[in-house]
């Protein structure tokens, strides 16, 4: 399987080819010219319902505050600089499906949920995935040990039902924590699938 | 008889007639000219919108210019839907520059006056009443090559259901009135500028507001009760964006000159925060503390109707009269889509009219799929054509009922009962033979809301207004919210303490999950009132009560005694239809509305020249009232919100609010925690990128 490493003087550019630091741009951009949670963007359940699906996607990249920004858009930009250059291409493909499983995720598993905004699903998207491809590189003992935390946090925030020490306008929701990084390891159990099969 | 989930049935029907409507001619609010090219058309030059959300009603104010560029002088005469339960209690004509306010006449003198002024060549105005179907505006003359400004103002109750309020400025008329549509051509392009502006001030914390269907709008939230929602399309880069907007609805090329088309309602919906508690407010003008007052009582109960789970029967009694045309290949997807959602063991009839009545069904079936592919086959050979007789489609689907199953009426109706039975005592009549509850979903302005509205009512159901603007599914939402829940029926309000009177509504009907009770009234003097709630749940009595005071003095909100006085004539206009127009209900309707100053079936808004007033001996009480509510809403927009909560000491419910599914919202976010983490990781993975990318260059 090849998730894409490269020599270390192609890292820099091979970061700003990747998703992230775009997406932490776009972010920012939407937050200080259409405002926090901006009404016509957020994933709003009734609204998707009646036509309105650009908030699958609008809905990631919008936040309700300034606090929400910040943690969010510093969250994937070191996710982003720690795993672009080990997932390589893979890593839009882990955005969309993080994006996938999230938005599904609030549909069908929680129709409680009538508007939703924020980038977390996606950073816990490239973080599983990106976990695990150093897990397959290195098969180092410290990896299990953080993928460990990590998974033990998600419980932790899924069984309080809030995210640990974050305070937002919007309160967090932890099962697009959840949802994002099981969408991102999906990618790359698939990917490696295939790649074991040829 | 209980209710149940009709959510997936109605929603497909709903939605599919949703996207029908694009394809659909629809008549529009704008002005009247004859269809046979008698007379030039005027333009609407300007139209300007505001509107205020307070309190628990909302004014809205339009002001118009028409311009006349003929070179002979002209009669304006501009058409709009009746807003629901909106009545108009201003009507102002600027002659000589200055502004005149109307005063309520009764119908036909107002009338006589108007055409004696016309005919004499004199400025007036005159605002009456089409039934339930529109306003129509006239203004004599238009001089040529000149612009004539008009102001209206109507009020209406802006109740919240189920944690979501809705406003809609209507423009869209339904297209049920074949002969006016014949006859006359509406003028519905705004030529130089057209701006809407609402200011929302809420006594509960909003979380979101939204416009359907108008990308052009801006929403702009002040603090969590204050939000702004602005369209403005003029001659300029706004119009642009406008006429964008307007071509991706209709899908046509606007010719250059309108700024803005009056042919879609404007709806906005505001969504109140969640965990509000369920509340008792009061809202009260006494500006005397000797004399009358006058108080609006808003009982929004907590959650505590319980989910209902049954099986189902269904009885669809479909409208496919002439007014349906274009709609009608999406009625019948729609019904094939409700159909395909029953469950096998579900049952259901499909009944169908226009000016007749036939059903579709051979009694009950099974809603197995091949029963489903059959009547949608038969469905489809039909052609909506015809008067609607709605009686013989209500009197098939009673008959239809198993009485040792419960069952639910559908009723989808975009029209007005034209053709036999009229009657609405006989529709009650027919109604009350059996026990079932009758579920409306009224499409467009132009339906007969009164008749539709007492039928449901009375029935124990509820019916829902639907505007082409409105989020379709949002409405479905609430309709199966509170089909499939409890409801309390047999509602009544006892007041002891002070002296109250002129309670209106006197028979609320039945309480939906979600809906706010708001009763009008009078009372005198002050001080603690025992409130006590009854009605019976699953046949078992349910009291909720409270104690609270009321004030001795209050002058902020004087639109209150209009807004009782509307209420008491829909009251009166019920008994009408119930028991045949007699006299003495008549003349109540009058004496209301000329002492309140509203137009009604019997009572028009008349402008003229002073002392044409004066030589007719036309008190100019409305323009005392107009002037008096001017100067409260100047007060108001300079004081913070207010909330009108007053059973805080003794809660009248228990439980939050209802809302819809919750309703709640989340963030994706993560925090410092996170971010402590990712540091961390940072610290232990770059040591091990290192490596895998040395290892992969050796």
């Amino acid at each position: 399987m090849n998730f894409g490493v490269i020599a270390s003087n192609q890292s820099r550019s091979r970061f700003w080819t990747g998703p992230a630091p775009w997406l932490v741009l776009i972010a920012i951009l939407l937050f200080f010219l259409a405002g926090p949670a901006q009404p016509e963007l957020v994933y709003d359940r009734m609204a998707i319902a009646n036509g309105e699906i650009w908030r699958l996607i609008t809905g990631h990249l919008v936040h309700s505050d300034f606090a929400h920004l910040l943690w969010d858009c510093a969250g994937l930009w070191l996710v982003g600089w720690l795993f672009d250059e080990l997932l390589s291409s893979m890593s839009w493909r882990v955005l969309g499906a993080g994006l996938l499983i999230v938005d599904a995720t609030l549909w069908w598993l929680l129709p409680d949920i009538q508007a939703y905004c924020g980038l977390s699903g996606l950073i816990n998207a490239l973080l599983g995935a990106g976990l695990y491809c150093t897990w397959r590189q290195s098969h180092d003992p410290w990896v299990v040990f953080i993928a460990s935390l990590v998974t033990l946090k998600i419980g932790i925030e899924w069984y309080i039902g809030a995210a640990l020490f974050t305070q937002t306008a919007w309160s967090s929701l932890p099962q697009s924590h959840a949802a994002g990084m099981i969408g991102g390891l999906l990618v790359i159990l698939i990917s490696s699938l295939q790649s074991s099969r040829e | 008889m209980d209710k149940y989930t009709i959510s997936f049935p109605i929603r497909s029907i709903l939605w599919l007639l949703l996207l029908s409507l694009p394809a659909i001619q629809l008549s529009a609010a704008g002005l009247l000219t004859p269809s046979d090219g008698s007379l030039p058309p005027l333009q609407i030059r300007d139209h300007q919108v505001e509107v205020v959300i307070e309190d628990g009603y909302a004014v809205t104010q339009v002001e118009q210019r028409f311009f006349n560029p003929h070179a002979m002088d002209l009669e304006a005469t501009y058409s709009f839907p009746v807003p629901e339960k909106g009545s108009v209690a201003e009507f102002t004509v600027w002659i000589d520059n200055q502004p005149v306010t109307g005063e309520v006449v009764e119908k036909k003198e107002a009338r006589r006056i108007y055409e004696e002024e016309k005919a004499a060549g004199n400025d007036a105005g005159l605002t009456e009443k089409d039934d339930y179907k529109t306003f129509e505006v006239s203004v004599t003359p238009v001089q040529a090559g000149q612009e004539t400004r008009i102001r209206l103002v109507y009020l209406q109750p802006a109740h919240i259901d189920t944690g979501i309020g809705r406003y809609v400025y209507p423009l869209e008329e339904g297209g049920v009135d074949e002969q006016k549509l014949a006859f006359w051509t509406a003028d519905d392009k705004v030529s130089n500028r057209f701006n809407f502006d609402l200011k929302l001030k809420s006594g509960y914390p909003i979380e979101a507001v939204r416009l359907p269907n108008s990308t052009a709008a801006r929403i702009n939230q002040q603090d969590d009760k204050h939000w702004q929602v602005s369209i403005d399309a003029q001659n300029g880069q706004a119009s642009a964006v406008t006429k964008q907007e307007q071509e991706s609805n209709t899908g046509q090329n606007l010719p250059s000159g309108p700024v803005y088309t009056l042919d879609k309602d404007i709806v906005v919906y505001w969504r109140l925060a969640e965990n509000l508690p369920g509340s008792v407010d009061l809202l009260t003008y006494k500006p005397n503390p000797n004399g009358r007052g006058t108080f609006m009582l808003s009982l929004t109960p907590g959650d505590d109707l319980q989910p209902i789970q049954q099986g189902r029967d269904w009885i669809f009694v479909l409208d496919i009269s002439g007014s349906m045309k274009g709609k009608y290949a999406s009625l019948v997807e729609g019904v094939s889509k409700a159909l395909h959602k029953l469950n096998s063991s579900d049952r259901f009839r499909l009944m169908v009219f226009n000016e007749q009545a036939r059903e579709m069904t051979a009694g009950y079936v099974n809603a197995d799929p091949a029963n489903v592919k059959h009547y949608i086959e038969a469905l489809h050979t039909l052609t909506p054509n015809h008067g609607t007789n709605l009686y013989a489609g209500l009197q098939l689907g009673v008959k239809a009922l198993d009485a040792d199953r419960t069952s639910a009426l559908v009723l989808v109706t975009d029209g007005v009962a034209n053709v036999g039975e009229t009657q609405q005592r006989a529709f009650l009549k027919l109604l009350t033979k059996q026990d079932v509850r009758l579920f409306t979903f009224i499409m467009g302005n132009s339906a007969n809301r009164p008749l539709l509205d007492t039928l449901t009512r009375e029935s124990g159901g509820f019916a829902l207004s639907i505007s082409n603007s409105d989020d379709m599914v949002g409405q479905i939402l609430l309709a199966a919210s509170k089909v499939g829940h409890q409801a309390l029926h047999g509602v009544n309000l006892k007041l002891t303490g002070i002296k109250t009177g002129d309670l209106t509504p006197i028979n609320p009907g039945s309480l939906y999950r979600g809906q706010q009770l708001v009763f009008f009234g009078h009372y005198w003097g002050d001080g603690e009132v025992e409130v006590e709630l009854n009605g019976l749940l699953s046949g078992k009595p349910k009291h909720y009560t409270s104690q609270f005071a009321f004030p001795v003095q209050t002058d902020l909100n004087p639109e209150l005694e209009r807004l009782w006085a509307y209420a008491t004539i829909e009251e009166l206009a019920q008994q009408m239809e119930d028991f045949g127009e007699e006299a003495d209900l008549k003349q109540a309707i009058t004496d209301i509305g000329k002492e309140y100053g509203l137009v009604t079936d019997y009572t028009s808004m008349l402008v003229v020249r002073n002392e044409v007033f004066d030589r007719h001996g036309i008190q100019r009480s409305n323009q005392q009232r107009v002037a008096t509510e001017q100067a409260a809403r100047q007060q108001r927009s300079q004081k913070p919100t207010q909330t009108r909560q007053v059973d805080q000491q003794r809660p009248m419910f228990n439980k939050p609010r209802a809302t819809l599914g919750g309703g709640s919202k989340g963030g994706g976010a993560i925090g410092p925690f996170d971010i402590v983490l990712l540091v961390l990781l940072a610290t232990i993975l770059l040591p091990l990128k290192r490596r895998i990318t040395s290892k992969a260059q050796k």
